[in-house]
């Protein structure tokens, strides 16, 4: 099948390298990548996952490569485009606006040559000399970017917002949203003010092995998946097997953390549109997951069960019992959520904010975003992983695309959540049987790793190097990809709408900017 | 709650593992004149408790204390002194600790430890015969 599509964009079968089952690579030149982009996701429809900047002169081919993930159901794309250090960058972001942000990303931390009219960083501050490239292999970790050279202030015209940002939002991002009389005219997102370079770390001071913990840390609500799609994009890489119950086991932590996402993210939209009853009630019956959490692994949060090749613990039957009383009270949990989904408040979200299918192809949105758009796509049910091919469960999907229909998703995919749990539960593998895969480590493996967010689709792209140690790693959060689409929802709404607007992507700021400081003392 | 992890010093052995294994490097073996020294930043301790599972002697465990709280900086450092053991010919230190040696010699055999100046010493003396020879 996918050989076939392949071939219809001019790619012969001898060119696609198998990786694994379900990853394929294959080397594109510099003049071929944009048709065949073109080809492969406008035409055929393929979802266009991320793009990756590798410095490849650590790895025998002293080349830098820009390397595209594409997905379409069962089957992960690697197109790699190698290129010369004097050469100009590959671009598709002017065909597909949804590789914009990775593109620009790339161009920034890893120096490629473009010519493009924009300036010259994205993530970094404009002061930082234009010679420093944190990704790069000769650039040391632990070194501070402005004690290397002396870091001008460019004197830059902006705005200085002396107030407050809004108050719904609590993270370190700036929504700027111009207004002519009661409509909007113009977005700007202003994020990556806490980009510490998280996979600088990763790449050179941890082990492989330790990775797991600090990937946690990088979002503070869905945690877990980063761990789970790191370790995952590793044992593809090196060919591990993780037994049944350590797949069972990720596959509950993942849903009870689904679930605890959602109910914050339905709790806040209540608060918003004036329902407090609701929003007190949905978080005591968050508190349930949290409990559950607690009795399963340790802690509310950071579980700490991931671990490359399987899982740290195994649970107890005595364990399973006490989730499964919790999981039977949170059930009620429907009532209040209906009662959400009924009221005038939230009806009147209705056609607010509405993003169209082919724009949210096009933009690249994931997640309960893309589906409340029509796009059928869902990582658990299509690239499937952990245990998930293992239970019964449906992926909701609405067609209009409107701020309602983002919150209703949510609120089906929590029901199928439980139900996910309950299966899970009543299956004898997760009390009995191994934990732990063996492994060892080879270097220059490629890896993909994908996993379906709270938020939407999570990418964890690797590539293992010497002693144990990660050559590159590259965190693809759900926020990431779906800000692209803030200015096809905002544009033409009224600006008091903007907050719950905004809300309803359930933006995760932290994870976009990948907040994780590792120094030594 | 998972807290931070707890140290015994009785039963540590000074091997290091738990700073090797730390993902955000909160604990550090050093060896300062005749001590080997066990810190542990608790500031930047991230309970993952990984440190437990690769602890060989099980002197680390799974503590309830989630929260430290201190006044000043120096006082979230929780730090433990070990004894290392004597050369059993010269009585140096060497650079294991004492627990070590008592852990090894109750369980696999009897060892009569030499520190490194020792030890190199009987081989000098060896080749210098083989000379004379």
């Amino acid at each position: 099948m996918v050989i076939k599509v392949l071939e219809e964009c001019n790619i012969t079968p001898s060119r696609v390298a198998r990786l694994r089952e379900d990853t394929l690579l294959i080397d594109l030149d510099k003049s071929e990548i944009r048709d065949v982009v073109r080809c492969l996701v406008l035409e055929k429809g393929l979802h266009f996952a991320t793009c990756v900047g590798v410095d490849y002169s650590g790895l025998s081919e002293g080349r830098l490569a820009l390397i595209y993930i594409l997905t379409r159901p069962r089957t992960k794309l690697v197109l790699r485009v190698l290129i010369n250090e004097n050469e100009d960058a590959p671009r598709v972001h002017d065909i597909l606006p949804a590789a914009e942000w990775c593109e620009y990303e790339a161009y920034d931390l890893l120096g490629f040559k473009t010519s493009l009219p924009i300036s010259d960083r994205f993530i970094l501050h404009w002061g930082v000399p234009s010679n420093i490239r944190p990704l790069r292999k000769d650039f040391k970790h632990d070194v501070r970017l402005c004690s290397l050279a002396s870091c001008k202030l460019v004197e830059k015209e902006g705005f200085v917002e002396v107030d407050p940002h809004h108050p719904f939002f609590y993270e370190h991002e700036d929504f700027l949203v111009k207004v002519v009389g009661n409509r909007i005219v113009d977005v700007l997102y202003v994020g990556s003010y806490i980009n510490r370079g998280i996979e600088k770390v990763g790449e050179s001071r941890l082990k492989m092995e330790q990775v797991p913990f600090i990937a946690e840390r990088i979002c503070g609500i869905c945690g877990f998946t980063h761990s789970t799609a790191y370790c995952q994009a590793v044992e593809s890489a090196l060919n591990i097997d993780v037994p049944e119950r350590a797949r069972l086991e990720r596959t509950l932590m993942l849903e009870l953390e689904r679930i605890e996402s959602h109910l914050l993210l339905l709790a806040l939209v209540a608060y918003a549109v004036g329902l407090r009853d609701i929003f007190l009630e949905l978080l005591r019956y968050r508190e349930l997951v949290m409990n559950a959490c607690d009795v399963l692994v340790g802690n509310r949060k950071m579980y700490g069960l991931n671990i490359i090749g399987g899982v740290r613990y195994g649970f107890t039957l005595e364990q399973v019992r006490t989730v499964r009383e919790l999981v039977e009270k949170l059930k009620d949990v429907e009532k209040v959520l209906d009662r959400l989904a009924e009221s005038e408040n939230v009806k009147k979200l209705k056609e607010v904010g509405v993003l169209p299918k082919d724009d949210a192809h096009k933009l690249g949105a994931v997640g309960p975003v893309a589906r409340a758009s029509g796009i059928d796509y869902d990582v658990r049910r299509d690239l499937p992983y952990a245990a998930y091919d293992m239970v019964d469960f449906e992926v909701p999907v609405m067609d209009s695309g409107d701020t309602y229909a983002r919150i209703v998703v949510r609120y089906e995919e929590t029901i199928q959540s439980i139900r996910i749990i309950e299966q899970v539960l009543s299956r004898r593998e997760l009390v009995n049987g191994e934990i732990r895969a063996e492994y060892y480590s080879n270097p220059g493996k490629i890896g993909v790793g994908m996993t379906e967010a709270p938020r939407g689709e999570n990418v964890h792209f690797i590539i293992t190097g010497h002693d144990s140690k990660l050559y590159r790693w590259k965190v693809r959060a759900p926020t990431y990809a779906n800000l692209a689409v803030l200015k096809r929802i905002l544009i033409g709404e009224s600006p008091k709408n903007a907050p719950i607007i905004i809300a309803s992507l359930d933006p995760c700021l932290s994870c976009t900017d990948r907040l994780v400081k590792v120094r030594k003392w | 709650m998972r807290g931070y992890p707890v140290h015994d010093p009785e039963k540590c052995i000074g091997c290091g593992a738990c700073s090797n294994v730390c993902p955000t490097d909160s604990i550090k073996v050093e060896e300062r004149e005749g001590k080997i020294i066990w810190i542990h930043n608790v500031a930047r301790c991230i309970r993952c408790c990984y440190c437990v599972d690769n602890c060989p002697t099980g002197a680390l465990s799974v503590g309830g204390e989630y929260s430290m709280i201190a006044n000043s900086l120096n006082k979230l450092f929780i730090v433990h002194e070990l004894d290392t053991a004597r050369c059993v010919s010269c009585s140096r230190y060497v650079p294991y600790s004492s627990n070590i040696v008592s852990h090894l010699s109750s369980k696999v055999l009897k060892i009569d430890l030499k520190c490194e100046r020792c030890r190199l010493g009987n081989v000098l003396k060896v080749i210098e015969k083989v000379r004379e020879l």
